[in-house]
C-alpha cells in the first residue's frame, strides 16, 4: 500500500528538518576545523611531491631492479630511499609547530593526536612540550602533571619522554606518566608494551614491562619556583599580556601556550642535556626579534602575529600603515586571532578611511570566528550599503540571508538575493528559506 | 616562501600581490588552483565552504558513523587536486556540489556497510543546537534521519537534495551525475518509500497527514 500525502507536506517537513539542522551547534565548528585541515593536507601534498622526487626515480628503478634480481630487498631499498616526513600531531584540530610548542591544561584535558596514529592524553594541570620530531617519533617533556601516552607499534617507533630527571624510551606502547617538580614524585604505570626508563636512583637502563608501576621520589629542586618567577616576569614585562582588548588570546589557549613556548621554558628544563629551549637569561642575549612586517612578508605568519604580541597589538596597529594593515588583518583571520583581525580592520576604517570591503571582512570575522551573529548582519548589511554594486555583494547578501534565516528580514533577504543571483552560491538556500 | 595573496578584483585577471583574497571570480580562483596558489584554495573555501558544509549536513543528517568536518575536508581536498580538470569555471559551485553528493553517498555506503557490526555503534549522542528548537521539532528530526536510513542510499540523497536541501531536479540529477529521468525515478521511489514508512511512524505521521498521492 502505498501511503497517501503530498509534496507541499513533505516541502513542509523538509524545510522544518532543514532548520533543525541549522541550528546545529557543530556547523561553524566543522568550517573552521576542515579548513586548518585542508591547509595542513594541502602543505603536505606539496612537500611529499617535492620530497620524493628520488622515489619517482627510485620506484621504477625498483620495479626493473626486481625484474633483474628478482630480490624483494629492491623493493625496501627504494622505501627506505623515499625520505620519510617527520610526525606532524593536531590538537583539537589545530596543528602544532612541532619545534618546541608548549601545551597546557588546566582544568580541562586535552589529547594530541599525531599522524602515525599515536595518541598522548593530557590530564589537568599538566605542561608538556613537543621538543622535536622525526618520522619516527618525537621527544616529549612533562614537564608538569599527568599524560596517558598510546605509542602506535610500528616496528620502527622512536620516542623519548622527559620527565624531570628521568627518560623514558618507548618503541610502542600505552603508559601512564607522571612528574610533579614540587614534590620530586615520578610515576611510571605500563599498560601494554614494555619501555626503558632512565634517571636518578635507577641502575643504568630499565626495561618496565606491561603491569609494572614504577615511583620514584627524589630531591624536589626549586623548579616551580623558578618556573612561576619566570613566566611572572615575561608577563610583567612582555606588553602582549597588557590588557588592551584587542588581544585574543585569552580565548585562544593554543595561541597561548604556543607563544609561551617561544619565551619561556621551565627552569628545570634548561639544563637538560642539549636543551636549546631558552631561560630567561638566554632570552636575554638573543637578537632583537624581526619586525612583524617582515615576517607577514617572508610568509611566517604565527612568527608574525608571536612578533605583534612583543610589540603590542596596540601600538602595532596604531603605527602600521594601510597596506600593513590589509596584510595584518588578513594574518590575524587566517592565524585564528578575529579580534586582531577586528582591531585592524576598525583601524583602517576609522584613520585610514577604507570603506566597503574593510566592512566585508568585519562582517565575515564576525560571522565566522566571533560567533557575533548580530555584528555580523551590521557589518554585511555596512557593506552592501557602502558597495551596493562591489565585489562582495553576492557573498554579503547571501550571509544575509544565512544569519537571518526564519525572520522577516531573513525572507526579504533571500526574496533580493534570488532576484539577483538566482545561481548564485546561496540560492539554493535562499530557495528553501522561503518554503 | 612568499606571502602570496590575491586581488580584491573581480575581474577574474592575474592575481595581485598583498591585497587581500576575498572576491576574485570564479574564473581566477580555478586559474589559481591550477598553479597551486594557496591563496586560491583560501578563496575557493572561504566562499563556497558554508554552502557544502550545509549541504552534507542535510543530506546526512544524524550519520552517527561521519564527521561532517572530515567530509569537508575530503570534498574541498579533491576539488583543489583535481581543479586541472575543471574546463568550466562557471560551473564552480556545480562543481563542488557534485564531489560533495558523491562523498555524501561514500559515506552513507560505508557506514550501512558496517551497521551490521552492532557493537560498532557508537552510543548515542545528544544534540547539541545553538537556536531553540522544539522537542517536537528535535524527535521529529531524529525519526526523520533515522526513516531515511531505511531506504537505499542513492534515494535518500535524492530525497534530501530535494526536499530538505531544496535543490531543483536538474541540479540534482547534474550533482548525482544521472539523467534527469534516472533523477526523477529515484525520487519517485524514495517519496513512495519515504510516504509508506513515515505513515507507520508515530512521529512522523503527524507530520504527514492525509491527502492524495500526486499523480506522475
Amino acid at each position: 500500500m502505498v501511503a497517501t500525502m503530498n509534496r507541499t507536506k513533505l516541502d513542509e517537513l523538509g524545510a522544518a528538518m532543514a532548520q533543525v539542522s541549522d541550528a546545529r551547534a557543530d556547523a561553524p565548528r566543522a568550517v573552521h576545523g576542515a579548513r586548518q585541515r585542508l591547509r595542513e593536507s594541502l602543505a603536505e601534498k606539496r612537500a611529499r611531491r617535492t620530497a620524493p622526487r628520488a622515489a619517482r626515480w627510485v620506484v621504477p628503478a625498483a620495479v626493473v631492479g626486481l625484474c633483474a634480481v628478482g630480490g624483494a630487498g629492491v623493493l625496501g631499498a627504494a622505501w627506505w630511499l623515499a625520505e620519510p616526513k617527520p610526525l606532524t600531531a593536531h590538537v583539537e584540530s589545530r596543528s602544532l609547530a612541532l619545534s618546541g610548542d608548549w601545551i597546557s591544561t588546566a582544568a580541562e584535558t586535552k589529547q594530541l593526536r599525531f599522524s602515525d596514529g599515536t595518541t598522548l592524553s593530557l590530564h589537568p594541570e599538566t605542561r608538556l612540550q613537543l621538543r622535536e620530531t622525526s618520522p619516527r617519533g618525537a621527544s616529549v617533556v612533562l614537564a608538569r602533571g599527568r599524560a596517558l601516552a598510546n605509542v602506535e607499534h610500528t616496528g620502527k617507533a622512536e620516542w623519548r619522554f622527559t620527565a624531570g630527571p628521568f627518560q623514558v624510551r618507548v618503541t610502542g606502547t600505552e603508559f601512564d606518566l607522571a612528574w610533579d617538580p614540587d614534590t620530586g614524585v615520578f610515576e611510571l604505570a605500563l599498560h601494554q608494551g614494555e619501555v626503558l626508563l632512565e634517571g636518578p636512583q635507577v641502575e643504568g637502563t630499565r626495561a618496565i614491562r606491561k603491569g609494572d608501576y614504577v615511583k620514584i621520589e627524589v630531591e624536589p629542586r626549586q623548579t616551580a619556583g623558578a618556573e612561576g618567577a619566570t613566566r611572572r616576569a615575561d608577563t610583567e614585562t612582555d606588553p602582549a599580556h597588557l590588557a588592551d582588548g584587542t588581544h585574543d588570546d585569552l580565548e585562544d589557549p593554543l595561541q597561548d601556550e604556543a607563544h609561551d613556548g617561544a619565551d619561556t621554558a621551565p627552569a628545570d628544563l634548561a639544563d637538560e642535556p642539549g636543551d636549546d629551549t631558552a631561560s630567561a637569561g638566554a632570552d636575554a642575549r638573543r637578537p632583537a626579534p624581526a619586525r612583524w612586517q617582515d615576517l607577514l612578508e617572508s610568509g611566517q605568519r604565527s612568527e608574525a602575529l608571536r612578533a605583534v604580541d612583543r610589540v603590542g597589538p596596540a601600538r602595532a596597529i596604531e603605527q602600521a600603515s594601510a597596506r600593513e594593515l590589509w596584510t595584518l588583518a588578513n594574518a590575524a583571520r587566517l592565524g585564528g586571532r578575529p579580534e586582531l583581525a577586528r582591531s585592524a580592520l576598525q583601524v583602517l576604517r576609522s584613520k585610514h578611511g577604507q570603506r566597503g570591503q574593510t566592512a566585508f571582512v568585519l562582517g565575515k570575522v564576525a560571522a565566522d570566528q566571533l560567533r557575533a551573529r548580530s555584528e555580523a548582519i551590521t557589518w554585511f548589511e555596512t557593506y552592501l550599503t557602502e558597495a551596493p554594486r562591489g565585489p562582495f555583494a553576492e557573498q554579503a547578501l547571501g550571509r544575509l540571508v544565512e544569519l537571518q534565516a526564519g525572520t522577516p528580514s531573513g525572507r526579504r533577504a533571500a526574496e533580493q538575493y534570488l532576484e539577483r543571483h538566482p545561481n548564485g552560491a546561496y540560492a539554493p538556500f535562499a530557495r528553501s528559506s522561503l518554503r | 616562501m612568499s606571502l602570496r595573496v590575491a586581488t580584491a578584483r573581480s575581474t577574474g585577471t592575474e592575481p595581485e600581490s598583498n591585497v587581500v583574497p576575498l572576491s576574485v571570480s570564479d574564473e581566477a580562483i580555478v586559474r589559481g588552483l591550477v598553479a597551486e596558489e594557496q591563496w586560491a584554495a583560501d578563496a575557493l573555501y572561504d566562499r563556497y565552504a558554508g554552502a557544502i558544509e550545509r549541504m552534507l549536513r542535510r543530506t546526512l543528517g544524524r550519520e552517527r558513523h561521519t564527521d561532517i568536518e572530515d567530509l569537508l575536508h575530503d570534498v574541498f581536498l579533491q576539488a583543489i587536486v583535481s581543479a586541472d580538470k575543471l574546463r568550466d569555471s562557471v560551473a564552480l559551485l556545480a562543481w563542488l556540489q557534485k564531489i560533495a553528493v558523491h562523498t555524501a553517498y561514500r559515506a552513507m555506503r560505508r557506514r550501512r556497510a558496517r551497521s551490521w557490526l552492532r557493537f560498532y555503534e557508537p552510543e548515542r549522542l545528544p544534540e547539541v543546537f545553538v537556536d531553540d528548537v522544539s522537542p517536537e521539532l528535535r524527535e521529529a528530526y531524529s525519526a526523520f534521519y533515522d526513516l531515511l536510513q531505511r531506504i537505499p542510499a542513492s534515494e535518500q540523497l535524492v530525497f534530501t537534495l530535494r526536499y530538505v536541501e531544496g535543490m531543483e531536479l536538474t541540479r540534482i540529477a547534474d550533482a548525482c551525475d544521472v539523467s534527469l529521468s534516472t533523477a526523477k525515478r529515484r525520487l519517485a521511489k524514495a517519496e513512495a518509500r519515504f510516504s509508506t514508512l513515515a505513515s507507520r511512524d508515530p512521529v512522523l505521521a503527524g507530520w504527514i497527514g492525509e491527502g492524495t498521492w500526486w499523480p506522475r
